[in-house]
């Protein structure tokens, strides 16, 4: 190790062949033993341990980078890739002699999950989800055509594994710098251009699918007043937009839970169909 | 319905459980062939009907849009719903109507036993532990790949005998429910988007930001009231996002030209005096 301390020309001690093994293993194991206690923890030392084999022959060292990275560990999978590929970069560094200590290793790991959790589930797993299927559904939906099934694998499924190769390796090549370009203004500014796409077509998938189907008439001799034609004059689709963002105030405001919204809505529909309001 | 049939749709449902590693990970797994569309796809061929499954699994994706899985928790389980629920239906010629109605009840279901292994799975890291202790590092990769096998026998043996031994009772259910219980069921389909979509709304409108649910309605009520597709719909919102993007913080970022822009078009605007009018 001491004389690695004293050589500062850096010398890349990974191959490529190495770190995509590693980003592959990373993109098909990640979630093989997911659990409440560690959730990823497992996997991120899985698809770690061959390149820290080779960073540290000596088996002190290795047993050591082993056990920091069996730690709690959880982020979204496809944004995250970034992280175990910015540690590797950090380990080589320290492999390498570079003053990168371990508690700045771990604390670089834990800084970084908890926003790319937030940004990732919320753009990946929900907005670009959203917008795919969405996508999808229309192209099979009257026909019954198998284009939307194979777009919707192409264009999700696909996608997400090649994005997890891709940001491992761009983690891996970055390193240190990615966490200055990440820690700065952009991943604000990315987050807020990212939501605002989402929200307003997330609105539009929304206006596609939710409905509320109001069968309710007042017959009174040669009258008949219908509920849902009253409610179209007011606005077309008010009662699909009041109840997303009625169950979203349910959420915010008094902490339901989904099952709850579930639950409850499956009773209210059923006392409506019950008294013939819906049907 | 035929053993062969039952255990080719339980395995691939194996290969749709979020844990598993055969088809890219997650990412053609659970992300891909457990998608509704695609798994019901796949099902309806198995059944002879590709048509009939595309149908039913559109329906069904219908029904999970923006019904997402923050940290780890499954809310529903769309996979449950199509590996049992959308294959009994088409193999008892329920169709889509059908499907829907079994749809939620096993989207519960399947949370259910998502929670019972996530729980279970916490044995594995203490067996990684003892690994990386030793300084085994095959051993932490054995430990993690491991995690997979209790996972296979459950889910194969759970999708294997629903599939094989469901079709008569969801014939006879299906016979028995009341009508009332069978549309509530139906219109559920088109109000648990709701519940995903408010969901969605919680995760993506953070702390402080609240003003930002302006734009879901937006969105909305351009859908409804125009001929705007998703597709046009998402190029709009793009662009929605670079002006906001470029008002708000367009001097930070490209603090410079920036500047310079508005020192060279300061004076044409003063000659300009009838810039109001």
């Amino acid at each position: 190790m001491s004389e690695n301390m004293t050589t500062t020309n850096e010398t890349k001690l990974l191959t490529k062949k190495d770190v995509r093994r590693s980003a592959i293993t990373y993109m098909m194991f990640h979630h093989c033993a997911q659990n409440y206690e560690r959730m990823m923890g497992l996997a991120f030392c899985h698809c770690l341990q061959k390149p820290l084999k080779k960073l540290y022959p000596d088996k002190e060292e290795y047993t050591k980078a082993l056990k920091r990275h069996m730690q709690y560990y959880n982020t979204e999978p496809t944004i995250g890739a970034l992280i175990p590929g910015i540690t590797l970069g950090l380990e080589e560094g320290r492999a390498n002699g570079k003053p990168i200590s371990e508690e700045m290793i771990i604390g670089t790991k834990n800084a970084l999950m908890g926003p790319f959790a937030g940004v990732g589930d919320s753009m990946i797993g929900s907005v670009y989800q959203t917008i795919i299927a969405s996508i999808a559904i229309g192209l099979s939906a009257e026909s019954g055509s198998l284009l939307g099934p194979v777009f919707l694998f192409v264009f999700y499924g696909l996608v997400c594994a090649f994005l997890k190769v891709f940001l491992f390796e761009r983690g891996y090549k970055l390193g240190l710098d990615a966490v200055k370009i990440l820690s700065g203004k952009i991943m604000e500014v990315a987050t807020v251009a990212l939501s605002i796409v989402g929200l307003i077509t997330v609105g539009g998938v929304a206006a596609n699918t939710v409905k509320v189907p109001i069968v309710w008439e007042y017959v009174s001799g040669d009258l008949t007043i219908s509920l849902s034609s009253i409610l179209d004059t007011i606005m077309p689709g008010i009662l699909p937009l009041c109840l997303c963002l009625g169950i979203w105030r349910l959420y915010t405001k008094h902490h339901w839970s989904t099952i709850k919204a579930l639950l409850v809505c499956i009773v209210v529909v059923f006392i409506c169909v019950l008294l013939g309001i819906m049907g | 319905m035929e053993l062969w049939k039952a255990m080719l749709i339980a395995l691939l449902g194996y290969f749709g459980v979020n844990r598993t590693p055969w088809l890219l990970g997650q990412a053609g797994g659970f992300f891909g062939i457990a998608q509704p569309l695609v798994s019901c796809a796949i099902i309806g061929a198995i059944h002879g009907d590709v048509q009939t499954g595309v149908m039913v699994g559109a329906a069904i994706q219908a029904m999970y849009l923006g019904v997402i899985q923050p940290g780890g928790a499954l809310p529903s389980d769309k996979a449950a719903a199509c590996f049992i629920g959308a294959s009994l239906a088409i193999a008892s010629g329920g169709g889509v109507e059908a499907a829907i109605a079994l749809a939620v009840p096993l989207g519960l279901l399947g949370s259910a036993i998502f929670q019972l292994f996530m729980t279970f799975n916490a044995f594995f890291p203490h067996l990684g532990d003892a690994a990386a202790e030793r300084g085994d590092g095959e051993g932490v990769a054995r430990a993690n790949i491991l995690g997979t096998v209790p996972t296979f026998i459950f889910y194969f043996i759970l999708y294997t005998v629903a599939n094989y031994a469901g079709v008569g009772l969801v014939e006879a259910l299906l016979g028995a429910l009341p009508q009332s219980v069978i549309t509530t069921l139906s219109i559920m389909a088109k109000i648990v988007p709701a519940v995903g979509f408010a969901m969605l709304l919680k995760y993506v409108i953070t702390e402080g930001r609240g003003w930002m649910v302006s734009l879901f309605v937006l969105g909305f009520l351009i859908v409804l009231n125009t001929s705007f597709n998703i597709v046009s719909l998402t190029l709009l919102s793009i662009a929605v996002a670079v002006l906001y993007v470029m008002a708000r913080y367009g001097e930070e970022l490209f603090g410079n030209k920036q500047a310079v822009a508005t020192t060279t078009a300061a004076p044409v605007e003063d000659e300009d005096g009838e810039y109001d009018e």
